[in-house]
């Protein structure tokens, strides 16, 4: 059974990553500033699913999907990296920066 | 044809010939066969076949088998974004699933959509120290680290590294996992 865990909502994310797993200060490189979760975590993402079977007794039914775009910023304190979901805290417009990175990729020709 | 029958037969016979007539020699090789196989699934690389729909779309409802290493078992050199295999805490099963969290690191507790932005209001924890956060690709018909809370590290049996559609035909799992650009 997992340990009593304190939940906070989404909005309250770049205060409670300022503190560790120990519930101690992060100490980053620069002790003088907080951790940024913009400005020092990279921005990475993930997709997951969902799907819904039309027939689920039949054998061939059809299976339809729609993808949910999660996002996680990776950051680095003096202990190592650690991985902070931001899908709640960001989502649309990390979603936004994401399809204009996608669409500013143009296709080489060969 | 015949020939090649003598020449099959000649070499099987030689193959067994250490063994005819020998009963404890081919228990003693059966013994080691068996503890070799059993540590080398244990303790290395497994094959089992996987089924259910909260993986979908990543695995079929059925009929696909699934390559695990156990090199990772307990956890150890999983990444957020990996899949591994696990012991279900309410029931005594294993399961499929991908880690969203490691220990330390901050997940949503509830469930994104595909059509509803996020309010900012969703709860989340910080994963606590010896577990991992672990949640189906098909988010409606998974149960999960959203029903089971945060699960021991110590429950993972080992990541999941290829997906076997037959006997010929395999494709090894990437981690899905993307940079989307570069330090702002």
């Amino acid at each position: 059974m997992a340990p009593a865990i304190h939940s906070f909502p989404a909005a309250e994310l770049p205060l409670a990553v300022q503190v560790d797993v120990d519930g101690k200060r992060r100490r980053t490189e620069d002790m003088r500033r907080p951790v940024d979760l913009v400005q020092d975590c990279e921005l990475s993402t993930l997709f997951q699913y969902e799907c819904y079977i039309d027939h689920p007794e039949m054998r061939d039914s059809r299976v339809r999907c729609w993808p949910v775009q999660r996002f996680f910023r990776q950051c680095q304190d003096k202990k190592g990296k650690f991985t902070v979901e931001t899908t709640a805290w960001e989502g649309p417009a990390a979603a936004a920066a994401a399809a204009a990175a996608a669409s500013s990729v143009t296709p080489t020709k060969n | 044809m015949f020939g090649r029958l003598r020449s099959l037969s000649s070499r099987l016979s030689t193959l067994s010939r250490p063994y005819l007539g020998r009963p404890f020699r081919t228990f003693l090789a059966a013994a080691k066969f068996i503890c070799f196989a059993h540590l080398f699934t244990k303790y290395a690389i497994t094959a089992s076949p996987g089924q259910g729909p909260s993986m979908l779309p990543t695995f079929e409802v059925i009929g696909e088998w699934i390559l695990v290493s156990k090199f990772h078992r307990l956890g150890r050199n999983v990444s957020v974004g990996d899949l591994v295999v696990y012991e279900i805490p309410i029931n005594d099963g294993l399961g499929i699933k991908r880690v969203l969290g490691l220990p330390g690191d901050y997940v949503m507790t509830g469930t994104p959509h595909h059509d509803r932005p996020a309010t900012g209001h969703e709860r989340m924890i910080q994963v606590p120290p010896g577990h991992c956060w672990l949640v189906g690709d098909n988010l409606p018909a998974s149960r999960d680290s959203r029903i089971f809370g945060p699960v021991p590290l110590a429950l993972v049996r080992g990541k999941v590294i290829a997906k076997i559609h037959s006997p010929f035909s395999y494709s090894w799992l990437e981690n899905p996992l993307k940079k989307v650009v570069g330090k702002e």
